[in-house]
């Protein structure tokens, strides 16, 4: 595993889990109609941790809801469906609304994608700031290491978080620029705890 | 052969004190392993974790 902090990028060339082709599959369509960045524990799996996730939390930029159309006529042409609902408008006003709407392969709940639009500046620098981890199958954009470190650690903080946390800064360690887990810190308790 | 080369990357696990300990030692005890093996062979056994609960 080759992690390169100035061109934004991990070369990675692990075997497949069905869980990393899930994550392809989907991500493959997703990325047609709009930005994303996968957040959360399912990047210390991608990056080796040694435990299962039933879910994979990403966000989407804001789209509209004719190019959210598309992308969802998209899914279910290719063998996925929205756990929420079926309506397309339903769907969306989910999205809208700062709700996630899940996705799975069809009949098969888990695994499934959390997807959400972002709900404030925290979530969009998420957006903009992604790693691009590259696999022997295809590419995915996961949000920085110091992100995913300061909420796990400052934010979401149970003992599994902690664990993602460290998990990430023992294979990293020399690489990661603790000025910028420090300022998210920073903005994590400004924005998220007191409002 | 094979045997000393398997010797020579070997790391080990310190106990926990507790459970909390011991969780946070494999953390750290894996990401070793995760650096001292090639990606083809953690990811074999990573998957062995994955894909018994996760079906193509």
């Amino acid at each position: 595993m080759e992690y390169n902090p100035n061109k934004r990028e991990i070369v990675l060339n692990k075997e497949a889990s069905n869980l990393d082709k899930f994550a392809l599959d989907f991500t493959k369509i997703v990325e047609k109609y709009t930005d994303y960045v996968i957040i959360s524990g399912y990047v210390s799996i991608l990056l080796g941790r040694s435990r299962i996730t039933e879910d994979i939390d990403m966000f989407i930029k804001k789209i509209s809801k004719e190019v959210f159309f598309q992308l969802y006529d998209e899914l279910q042409a290719s063998g996925f469906w929205c756990l929420n609902a079926e309506n397309e408008d339903d769907v969306f006003s989910y999205l809208r609304d700062g709700l996630a709407i899940r996705f799975s392969r069809k009949d098969m709940p888990v695994p499934n994608f959390e997807v959400k639009f972002p709900k404030d500046f925290l979530d969009e620098e998420g957006l903009e700031e992604f790693i691009t981890v590259i696999l022997p199958e295809g590419k995915l954009k996961i949000s920085s290491l110091e992100r995913n470190i300061a909420f796990k650690r400052y934010f979401l903080m149970s003992d599994k978080d902690e664990e993602d946390a460290l998990h990430i800064e023992e294979l990293f360690k020399d690489k990661l620029d603790y000025n910028k887990v420090n300022k998210i810190r920073k903005f994590i308790e400004t924005v998220r705890r007191h409002g | 052969m094979a045997d000393k080369k398997i010797a020579d990357r070997r790391v080990f696990l310190k106990p926990g004190k507790d459970n909390k300990e011991e969780r946070i030692n494999f953390v750290k005890f894996w990401v070793q392993y995760i650096k001292s093996h090639s990606d083809k062979e953690w990811s074999k056994q990573q998957n062995f974790l994955i894909n018994s609960v996760i079906k193509n």
